[in-house]
């Protein structure tokens, strides 16, 4: 697609003004047709630029929309961003900025924006009022087949599918003064705060500072006001300690005025530069909060007030005075304050043809008004649009005078024009002053809600306060950015000069929540935009009792679209006190929640995603097993090595279960070595050691001799078991604790507790060492061989009579390395775990594979350690599973009753006594080569009457034992002793699977433990 | 402790991924951050056992030269770096050839000291740059403002995933990262992501 060349002329751009550069023009396509525009357009300036009216379809009766605003309140222009896996749903056309290349797509319209099936419903509307589909479909068969045509039919914009290719990113940020909205209430409050030293952050959410005074003609020090807007932010951008972040929204606050911010980098740019992120979620903690987000303008509420060309009177001098773009050529201002007049002027000074401007209030009185009159416009008080006309632009509308009273007087007149230019009053942006609860306190001359009694430390100021004249903001901003900067300890909290303001004294407004329609005429007055909420829809609320605003959101969908109803809330609620009788503070508001613009999840997430998700841990031997032919396989946060595949192989079923029993038979015949590192291992010092031991283990250890190794067991303070492990003695005051894997980080805490909270009278430190040390362990019979090779001459002997089952040395080194042995094994084989610090693991482990490369020795990993545990019945996590007790486990030899210790006051509790309590027992197949998977129910009889009483169930599983030739599995049977050598059901209701299973010993190899000690 | 010299040598668990040179963003005043291993340091955990703080805090000063910090700190003093870790617990760094842990033994333990080797259980990374700060507040809420984090002072706290140290060194915008053996290849990769739209050196 070729941009600019073949785009049709800008028909209503303004030959001169603006921000706009019209050095720089950009091409964009909307639904396929390419437009052009200018550098400092957004979206919607640049489609009305090109004299575009349509841009979408309304949510639910899909009535053509147009643009409403110039800001991020916009309820109708949603569209797709970006195509593929960029595409963006619901991005509002008037946040959009201008880049090469932009496409969008117009949304919820089928086949195109200009027909729309579904533009039925519009058709319908009498029937499809709030509610209908609820009463229509709920309650008789088929509602899950209508509601998903509804929601079809109902549509938002389609996200994509594809993985996102950009990048997100968290940022976090402390200062003193943090200013939200970069206006001149902002703007005043930044300078103040940040010229006295302070730490300032400043948000504004466009892509430049000024606010609403890049949207009008105003004065200061005799200037265009934006000269002053210029040379404040360049003074800001001097002072060292302020950081100013444009396309930055504040879209919550949160516990400690901690203030979410998301900073979008690059999305106004075709793609991201490389290394930056698209899009920057900020968390800021300030010490103060100053909120000058602003305020909204709300539409008066009018018979065809959703058609396109009626816009919003701040939104039209956006266009005029920001984009120099002319909304229309012909214009109905129609107002109940006095920005109708300021509305009406610009206009004129661009050029509009302003047919007339409609007062709803009929005082007749005000220096505005005296302008506009001055000025040669017509003015008509007491008037209003009663209906507005054309389907896909706006073509004309009735103007009716109005009686006061709810309906209007005489005939109305038709008045031709394609632009209504419209305002009912500025709802203050205090959604940041409610996130953090504070109060909302209802204003009749502001007509909309105020921030009241506030969380300390917040300030809500300017346009956001309710306070809209220019010299107000300014003072507010001088003098609340040097007080929040004073509480901080920075100046004197004296409020700076402000710049002179030229501004017109303004008449009060008169709220008019609805206006009549023309006589005669049925018409359709939309409060919500976004969620197509009529006058007509409140008044069935109410008519059928949903009177509360929080009822009538939920049953009227008001304010619940993308928008959080900017545009529409107050309306909403007005007319329902209105309905009700009552004022409004009665009536009360629904609840501002964060965000408060829309936050791609993308944002939220940052870089944890992907293989961020979650840090990975790697043992000190992962380059070694990178480079051997390793599977890794996730343990908790490690890394370890799963299996090796021999060189050259490819990593399928067949080669993964050679792999494994090789691993396995030559372990058990000859020697292997494993990867332990991931082991918990705690220091434990101190004159106390050996008591504190003792008593966190439910097996003796206070006479645990120096230079031996035990296994214990740690209970719960419930009894259950916990986690085991052995502990050596190093010396009289030095123990070294081992934890399971996953259990590690639980244990030392544990361990914490009890020194810090319980004994803090024992006199011991507890450190992790996991990482301090490389684990390995070397198995098989020819494991001592191997030992004594590696380790070097005269440093340590590991002779059976020296180093025994269970003994300690850490005399010995390998290659110079100062390494602990320790003569204990989970594969049942002769074994001893060698730990070598970390850094010099890879040198111990590869003299060991030296070593032991004359007796054949082989690397194993996870799969086949845990069939050689099931194959020697040890208890690991399947097994520790927070519900077995040492007596379950057949370890009840290692709870004594001689000593105390964690968990033993539970021990003899009834449910801990009961017969009936499942037992470990092994389990194998009768049919000698069925699998019993883990996770199998065990039943005396699979076809008896459910339910069918469950005996136990399966906790490991070993497809294949290489060392006694058939599968074996574990598992925790009722009265499990007892039934050894009687036969189970093992079924697996999940994929229909029912094995018979016999009941064994845990213990399939070397029962007597003889290869143990040889 | 076998003699050093016949010891080999030792590695880091960066080696696989650490490629010297710039990478990133790098613009034409340089990159803004340039990290540097610190390899070749001996880290030694002590802990003054109830009541024995003062004595091995003497102990530490007559023999290392080096005052044990108070919370939130370190010194240097003579060959040693000593940081707070926790109430009445500091770690203490030295160049290998220092023999730090024997030293440390002998003077701390008859004061009351536990001494505890933890040199190879955790991979220090030196960044400095003008970038630095931002790169580290992609991944703490640690305030590293020089008002809020002076020179010397420690924190141990969040850095992305990651539970690490940071010790502010002296000079503008230089840190020490300190972070457990096992998880240094994954605060690697995200300091480098956070680290490449400044552009980043490797030396």
């Amino acid at each position: 697609m070729i941009f600019g060349r073949h785009a049709p002329e800008q028909t209503h751009r303004l030959a001169a003004g603006g921000e706009i550069d019209r050095l720089r023009p950009i091409g964009l396509s909307f639904d396929g047709r390419s437009f052009g525009g200018y550098a400092g357009d957004t979206l919607a300036s640049a489609l009305l630029a090109n004299g575009v009216k349509v841009v979408g379809r309304s949510f639910k009766y899909h009535r053509p929309r147009g643009i409403l605003s110039a800001g991020p309140e916009e309820p109708n222009a949603l569209v797709e961003l970006r195509s593929g896996a960029r595409r963006e749903p619901n991005t509002r056309a008037t946040m959009v900025e201008l880049f090469h290349g932009l496409s969008a797509t117009s949304q919820n319209r089928w086949p195109c924006l200009a027909f729309d099936a579904m533009e039925m419903n519009d058709l319908m509307s009498r029937f499809l009022v709030a509610g209908f589909y609820y009463k229509t479909f709920m309650g008789f068969p088929g509602w899950h087949f209508w509601e998903k045509r509804i929601r079809a039919a109902a549509g938002m914009g389609r996200g994509t599918v594809e993985p996102d290719p950009d990048n997100y990113e968290t940022m976090n940020a402390h200062c003193d003064v943090l200013v939200v909205g970069g206006g001149p209430s902002g703007l005043a409050a930044a300078l103040a705060a940040g010229r006295t030293g302070a730490r300032v952050v400043l948000l504004d959410e466009t892509d430049g500072l000024g606010g609403r005074l890049r949207s009008e003609r105003e004065a200061l020090d005799g200037a265009p006001a934006m000269r002053w807007v210029e040379s404040a932010s360049a003074e800001l951008a001097d002072l060292p300690d302020v950081r100013v972040l444009t396309r930055t929204t504040g879209f919550g606050i949160y516990d400690g005025n901690v203030v979410g911010a998301v900073e979008r980098v690059a999305d106004h740019l075709p793609v991201p530069p490389a290394h930056v992120a698209r899009q920057r979620l900020w968390h800021i903690r300030p010490r103060r909060v100053i909120v000058a987000a602003g305020a909204i303008e709300r539409p008066l509420v009018f018979g065809g007030n959703d058609r396109p060309g009626v816009m919003l009177a701040g939104a039209v001098r956006s266009y005029l005075n920001r984009f120099a773009v002319r909304p229309g050529s012909s214009a109905v201002v129609v107002a109940n304050n006095d920005d109708g007049y300021r509305t009406a002027l610009d206009l004129a000074a661009a050029g509009v043809d302003v047919a007339q401007i409609l007062d709803t209030r009929g005082g007749g009185r005000g220096a505005w008004r005296d302008r506009a009159l001055a000025a040669g416009l017509e003015v008509a008080d007491g008037h209003a649009v009663t209906n507005a006309y054309g389907r896909m632009g706006l073509v004309g509308c009735d103007v009716g005078r109005l009686d006061g009273r709810g309906g209007t007087v005489g005939d109305s007149r038709f008045v031709a024009c394609d632009l209504i230019a419209t305002s009912g009053g500025w709802t203050p942006s205090i959604h940041l002053h409610s996130h953090a609860g504070g109060k909302a306190e209802w204003s009749d001359a502001v007509a909309a809600f105020l921030p009241a009694d506030g969380r300390p430390g917040i300030a809500t100021i300017g346009a956001a306060a309710g306070r809209f004249a220019l010299s107000d903001c300014l003072a507010d901003g001088f003098r609340t950015g040097a007080k929040a900067a004073q509480a901080c300890g920075f100046g004197s909290g004296t409020a700076p000069d402000a710049p002179a303001t030229e501004e017109t004294a303004t008449a009060p407004l008169q709220a008019i929540w609805s206006v009549p329609g023309t006589p005669g005429r049925k018409v359709r007055r939309f409060v919500d935009h976004q969620d197509d909420v009529t006058v007509e829809d409140i008044a069935l609320a109410h008519r059928e009792g949903f009177v509360s605003v929080e009822h009538l959101k939920r049953y009227t969908t008001l304010g619940m679209g993308t928008d959080q109803g900017k545009t529409s809330n107050v309306a909403g609620h007005a007319l329902m006190a209105e309905a009700r009788g009552q004022p409004v503070p009665v009536v009360g508001t629904t609840t501002f929640r964060p965000p408060f613009t829309p936050v791609a999840m993308g944002a939220l997430a940052g870089r944890a995603a992907g293989r961020h998700l979650a840090p990975i841990r790697r043992t000190a031997l992962h380059d070694w097993h990178a480079t051997n032919g390793v599977v890794f396989v996730e343990a908790g946060p490690w890394l370890r090595p799963q299996y090796y595949l021999q060189p050259g192989e490819a990593n399928a079923k067949e080669a993964m279960d050679r792999a494994i029993t090789g691993e396995v038979v030559n372990t058990r015949t000859r020697v292997g070595i494993s990867d332990v590192s991931s082991l918990g291992k705690i220091d434990v010092q101190g004159p106390d050691a050996a008591e504190f031991l003792n008593r966190v283990y439910s097996n003796g250890f206070a006479r645990l001799p120096v230079g031996k190794a035990r296994y214990g067991l740690m209970l719960r303070e419930d009894g259950i078991v916990d986690d085991d492990g052995t502990t050596s003695r190093l010396s009289e005051h030095h123990f070294l604790t081992t934890t399971t894997t996953v259990h590690a980080a639980k244990v030392l805490a544990d361990l914490e507790w009890y020194l810090q909270v319980v004994w803090p009278e024992l006199d011991v430190r507890v450190s992790s060492v996991t990482e301090q040390w490389a684990g390995m362990a070397l198995a098989g019979p020819r494991a001592r061989d191997v030992l004594a090779a590696a380790v070097d001459p005269g440093t340590a002997d590991v002779s059976n009579a020296a180093l025994p089952f269970l003994g300690v040395t850490t005399t010995a080194t390998i290659r110079g390395v100062p390494v602990r042995i320790f003569r204990i094994s989970f594969s049942g084989e002769l074994g001893y775990e060698v730990n070598a610090p970390a850094d010099w693991g890879i040198e111990v482990w590869e003299a060991l594979m030296a070593a032991g490369e004359p007796h054949g020795i082989r690397p194993y990993g996870l799969e086949a350690m845990g069939i050689m545990r099931i194959e020697k019945g040890h208890v690991a996590g399947p097994e520790l599973d927070g519900r077995t007790t040492a007596d379950d486990l057949g370890l009840g030899r290692m709870t004594g009753r001689s000593k105390w210790y964690v968990g033993r006051g539970m021990l003899d509790k009834p449910a801990f006594t009961d017969p009936d309590r499942p037992s470990l027992v092994g389990l194998v197949p009768v049919d000698g080569q069925t699998r019993i998977r883990a996770g199998s129910i065990l039943v005396d009889d699979p076809d008896a009457a459910t339910p069918i009483p469950k005996l136990g169930h399966v906790t490991s599983s070993a497809y294949l034992s290489p060392t006694v030739g058939h599968p074996i599995s574990l598992g925790l049977l009722a009265r499990g002793r007892e039934r050894i050598g009687q036969e189970v059901w093992a079924v697996y209701p999940m994929r229909a699977i029912r094995v018979r299973a016999r009941v064994t010993e845990t213990c399939f190899v070397d029962p007597k433990g003889e290869k143990l000690h040889g | 402790m076998a003699e050093t010299a016949t010891l080999p040598a030792r590695r880091s668990p960066l080696d696989g991924v650490w490629t010297p040179g710039d990478h990133g963003a790098v613009g034409p005043g340089g990159p803004g951050v340039t990290m540097t291993r610190r390899l070749g340091l001996s880290a030694v955990q002590l802990d003054a056992r109830a009541g024995t703080a003062d004595a091995v805090r003497h102990a530490i000063a007559a023999a290392l030269g080096v005052a044990l910090p108070a919370a939130g700190h370190a010194t240097s003093g003579g060959d040693v770096r000593a940081l707070w870790l926790g109430p009445d617990r500091w770690l203490l760094m030295a160049a290998d050839g220092f023999g730090l842990e024997p030293k440390l033994r002998d003077a701390a333990g008859p004061a009351g000291g536990i001494v505890v080797d933890q040199g190879h259980g955790r991979a220090i990374l030196r960044l400095e740059g003008p970038a630095v700060r931002d790169v580290l507040a992609k991944g703490t809420g640690v305030d590293l403002h020089p008002r809020a984090f002076a020179e010397h002072a420690v924190a141990q706290t969040g850095l992305f995933h990651l539970t690490a140290t940071l010790d502010r060194r002296r000079g503008t915008g230089r840190f020490d990262v300190h972070v457990m053996r096992g998880f240094a290849v994954s605060l690697f990769e995200s300091l480098c992501e956070a680290a490449a739209e400044y552009g980043y050196r490797l030396v």
